[in-house]
Formats: structure tokens, sequence, C-alpha cells
């Protein structure tokens, strides 16, 4: 969906569409690799 | 009352020294370069590129009409299935993962088995995109080699209804890189469970079973779970289904 944006495939004159979903996928990952640096730094005392 | 010190002359070979030392302490740091020339030219200018376009409409002129369209109910959907896919895809692969490598870490350190699931786990981990998307086709599509093989050795059709385009199929073709991967991340975990932990709980008295509820998986539950962690980041942004009213709603690939 998003290389179909980005080539104006689907949705004609929408290209900066993509970006917008580009940087969604970026807020999740950020938000899931957050949670894992907090899982590591709360699980890194009991391992410790 | 203590005199003032006095100031400290350095002579010229003095400085000559101290710079050099400072020099040959940056050295390592050469190292780095590339690296982080690497980071900076395929992940932070994209990134920033990503996140200044998202507020930009055609013309360049700041607009946050993209960002509240992401709001839209297709795209929600489709958001929605993405997260699906991906946590689905991450679970299974980091339960069958665990498993596989609980299998493999019994084996030596040095033996073939060995070295050979982690080689090739390691490169199927990163084994992913359109060469992937098209070795399934190839092999399971409508016209694969398993399917065609199949339908003339018994008439089994291996093609079915398509699921291989479907979530189903989604899935699959996913859990090919996310088990290698979790074999990869797990298996520090499982190698830094020490023998001798199991020799106590034994000879205080505890059961296999006992071993494993009350060591050994509160033990790894942390790198289980930072492990799913990952796998879900993985898989992520690599799926973005389409709208179902596209009409190419079955061309998402891994």
């Amino acid at each position: 969906m998003i290389r179909a944006g980005l080539t104006s495939e689907v949705l004609l004159g929408r290209q900066h569409l993509a970006y917008a979903i580009a940087l969604e996928m970026i807020v999740v990952v950020a938000i899931v690799m957050t949670a894992y640096a907090l899982l590591l730094r709360r699980t890194a005392r009991w391992l410790r | 009352v203590t005199p003032a010190a006095a100031p400290v002359e350095v002579t010229p070979r003095q400085a000559r020294r101290t710079s050099g030392r400072r020099a040959a302490s940056l050295a390592p740091l050469l190292g780095l370069v590339p690296f982080l020339a690497y980071v900076v030219i395929f992940m932070v200018v994209p990134t920033i590129n990503v996140a200044i376009g998202a507020f930009q409409d055609n013309d360049g002129v700041f607009t946050s009409a993209n960002v509240s369209g992401l709001f839209d109910s297709t795209m929600l959907t489709t958001l929605w299935r993405s997260v699906q896919v991906s946590a689905i895809s991450a679970v299974l692969g980091a339960v069958l993962g665990s498993v596989l490598a609980a299998v493999v870490v019994t084996a030596p350190a040095t033996s073939l088995l060995r070295r050979g699931a982690m080689a090739l786990a390691s490169v199927f981990a990163q084994f992913g995109g359109v060469t992937l998307a098209f070795a399934f086709i190839a092999t399971v599509g409508i016209q694969g080699v398993a399917t065609v093989w199949f339908a003339g050795h018994g008439g089994f059709d291996l093609y079915g209804d398509g699921w291989l385009y479907g979530v189903r199929g989604l899935i699959l073709v996913y859990l090919y890189f996310q088990i290698p991967l979790m074999v990869v991340v797990f298996m520090p975990a499982l190698e830094g469970l020490k023998p001798q932990w199991r020799e106590a709980a034994v000879s205080l008295g505890a059961s296999r079973r006992q071993y494993l509820t009350q060591v050994a998986v509160p033990l790894l539950r942390p790198a289980f779970l930072g492990s799913v962690l990952l796998l879900f980041a993985n898989a992520s942004p690599r799926t973005r289904p389409r709208p179902p009213s596209s009409p190419r709603d079955r061309s998402s690939c891994p």
C-alpha cells in the first residue's frame, strides 16, 4: 500500500499519504521497541 | 595559609605528547565512521524525509490532511489487519522457534547439527521481500512446482481456494523468517540456563516438571517476551494490506 501510494497507483494525487502511512508504521515500531527497552530494563533486575 | 600554587608550565614536547595520546584514543572510533555513515544514509535521512513528507501536500505546503487521512475507516482496517498478521506470526513464530531452539541447544556446541541449524537460521531470518513471495508462489501458487506435482500424483489440490494469497498464506510466509529469527534471538537465553541450576533443583527434590515450571520458564520468560516483541517489530513494517476496495488487494507481499 505504501508503494502504491508512493507511485500514486491507487490514490491519484495523494502521494504524500504514503509518507503518512510510513510514519504510522515508524510510530508502531517505536512503540514496540520502547516496550522492549522497558521490558529489558525491568527484567535485568530480576536476572541479576 | 598555603601559598598559591605556581602555574605549571607545559613544554612543547609535553603538549605534543598529550595531543598524540588524544589522537591515539580517538583512532578506534574511526572504525565506527562507516557504520555511522550507513545508519545516517539509510535510516536517519529516510526517517526525517518521511516525517517531513507526511505533513506536506504535493506542492510542499504544510498540511495535516495526510495524517488525518490515516483515521479513515479503510486505513484503520488495514492497520488492524497489519497488526493482526504481525501479532499472530510473532506469537506462532516465537512458540515454534523456541521449541526448535530448545531442540538445537541440546546438541553439543561444536556439533554439525547445531552449527548447521544456526547457520541456516541466520540466513533464513533475513530472507524476505519479493524473493520470498516469489519462492512461495513458484512452489505452492496456482502453477507452482508442488501444486503441479501433487495434482499429478494423487490429484490433491494444494492450491485450493487460493489460501496462499489470504491471511493464512501471509502468516505461513511470515513464519518462514519469523521462526529462524526466534531461534537466533532465543538461543543465547537457552544457553544461559546453567546445568548447575538443574542439578540444584534436582538435589532439592524437584521433579523435571517442577524444574521446568518453577526454574526454567520463569528465567526464560523475559527473553521470550522480548523476543515476541522483536518478532512483532520485525513483521509489522513489512506488511500493509491494501484496502478491501482496492482492485489488487491480493497482492500484499512480505
